[in-house]
């Protein structure tokens, strides 16, 4: 008989129940900041999508003082910049910044290529020279995407200015990174302290980030954001997961965690992984890859054929 | 059940949900404990969650009509109770009586009003209780909540019948309301 530990918890052991549950979710000091993310999104900050605006912007007073709020973060966002020229340096106050992700899909064969078909994929970062507007754009979301054989570009460049990229396929991945701490150590952005890198779906709570800088080049294969001790929340679908490492893959637009500690879905949580386990998360799905074998609710059995019929003489 | 004397929202920080920097306050301060109390009431993660995200952006439309001088964290549970009945009518699902109701309001209450005034809240409370169960219950606990075992998988792992997991969960859930309501007693 399956034991349903729904049924058999009496009403005056819910609230034990319940505590014990959250406890395990998050322990005792960490609040659930998705949950306070997209409850102050939708109260005292409403999202920069004005797709999304709730009935409280009637009120014309709180509009006034959101409007004024805002225009005071930009003013004091472009002072910030004014003032610090070059944005990697050690820095012991909090920092923020803004990164795109932009893969762009080049021609294998037809038209002339603009880099030889050879070439590696070319990842470029380039510090911001403007204040960090938030992006009302959805990212990832709006090209379809052609074989994962074509040649690709990708251009890691922070800011919220891109310079126009010819027309080809693109995906953009905006992430906004804020942590209490940035440096540059070689090609790469190393962040550390209570660092959040915030995605349209996704919010990326870890100790430490690394991104590629701008004067790298690198083949498409290479991470380009690392996260250290992360906790991955998804919004929608409603998804956290715990690892000791994540990694972004702008090509395919997925996560990648190792050392994966804990997967909670909707449908239930998972607790038990191997340390050869990778979690694979996008937007809409997750895959569990093993050392030998994948699985996942989106993995599909591999097809098999008949054998054709003998063809008579 | 344990009663304990609700305080006046005037030792609670003075935080007013009419401003909106208090507002967010008032998030930080009590969405976990709300969290709890939706997860008591409706069973299931992610719907708390959506209760009380709705109830929070509800309190916040409706801030203008919320009287100062009463306790927030009961206004909020009022919200709270009020989108589970919602939930419970598009569901159809499992209800419970007002006096199961009100015994789960009473203890939200209680660890939000110790909260609201500073004192050692409720996951550390749990923390702590956690360490003093019998060692056979706590690693039931621990396979079943902690590492997010069903009954059966738990069973298999401490190699005891699903239902002894089910008698040491329930008896593990009894000690610990009993362990929170000394700690309560103490703190207040």
């Amino acid at each position: 008989m399956t034991y349903d530990s729904k049924s058999d918890i009496a009403p005056d052991e819910r609230f034990v129940d319940a505590a014990l549950r959250e406890q395990a979710r998050l322990g005792s000091v960490t609040n659930d900041q998705a949950l306070v993310t997209a409850i102050l999104e939708q109260t005292v900050q409403p999202s920069h999508n004005e797709e999304s605006s709730t009935p409280l912007n009637s009120s014309r007073d709180r509009s006034l003082w959101i409007a004024a709020s805002i225009a005071a973060v930009a003013t004091i966002s472009l002072v910030a910049l004014v003032l610090a020229q070059f944005p990697y340096r050690n820095s012991s106050s909090a920092i923020a910044e803004e990164i795109h992700f932009s893969v762009r899909f080049m021609p294998t064969d037809g038209e002339t290529p603009a880099e030889p078909p050879t070439a590696p994929a070319f990842a470029s970062a380039e510090p911001y020279s403007s204040p960090v507007i938030p992006s009302t754009s959805l990212p990832g979301s709006a090209s379809q995407l052609p074989a994962s054989d074509a040649v690709i570009e990708i251009t890691t460049s922070f800011g919220p200015t891109l310079e126009s990229l010819p027309p080809r396929p693109i995906r953009r991945d905006i992430f906004r990174i804020a942590a209490d701490h940035s440096s540059r150590e070689g090609n790469r952005i190393v962040y550390s302290g209570n660092v959040r890198i915030e995605h349209d779906e996704f919010l990326i709570e870890a100790v430490e980030a690394h991104v590629r800088a701008s004067d790298s080049t690198s083949r498409s294969s290479e991470p380009q954001l690392t996260a250290h001790e992360v906790i991955l929340t998804q919004f929608n679908p409603n998804r956290t997961a715990r690892a000791g490492q994540i990694t972004f893959d702008p090509t395919l637009g997925s996560f990648i965690l190792t050392n994966v500690r804990r997967l909670e879905t909707a449908e239930g949580v998972l607790g038990r992984f191997e340390d050869s386990d990778r979690l694979v998360i996008s937007s809409n799905r997750f895959s569990i890859e093993t050392g030998e074998s994948i699985a996942g609710p989106q993995i599909e059995d591999p097809a098999s054929y008949a054998a054709p019929l003998p063809v008579r003489p | 059940m344990q009663i304990v004397p609700i305080r006046d929202n005037a030792e609670n920080l003075d935080l007013d949900p009419r401003i909106d920097e208090d507002f967010a306050q008032l998030v930080d301060l009590h969405h976990r404990d709300l969290l709890v109390y939706a997860r008591a009431l409706v069973r299931d993660d992610a719907s708390a969650r959506d209760i009380v995200q709705d109830a929070f952006i509800a309190a916040y439309q409706k801030a203008g009509t919320f009287d100062i001088t009463r306790d927030f964290a009961t206004w909020m549970r009022g919200i709270v109770r009020n989108k589970w009945r919602e939930w419970l009518r598009k569901n159809s699902r499992y209800d419970l009586s007002d006096n199961e109701l009100a015994g789960i309001d009473a203890d939200v209450a209680a660890w939000q009003t110790l909260r609201a005034t500073g004192s050692s809240p409720l996951f550390e409370a749990l923390e702590n209780c956690l360490l003093r169960l019998p060692e056979n219950l706590s690693e039931t606990v621990r396979s079943f909540y902690f590492d997010g075992l069903n009954g059966d998988e738990a069973a298999a792992q401490l190699s005891i019948a699903p239902a002894a997991v089910r008698k040491r969960l329930q008896r593990a859930r009894r000690l610990l309301k009993q362990c929170l309501d000394q700690k309560l007693s103490s703190d207040t």
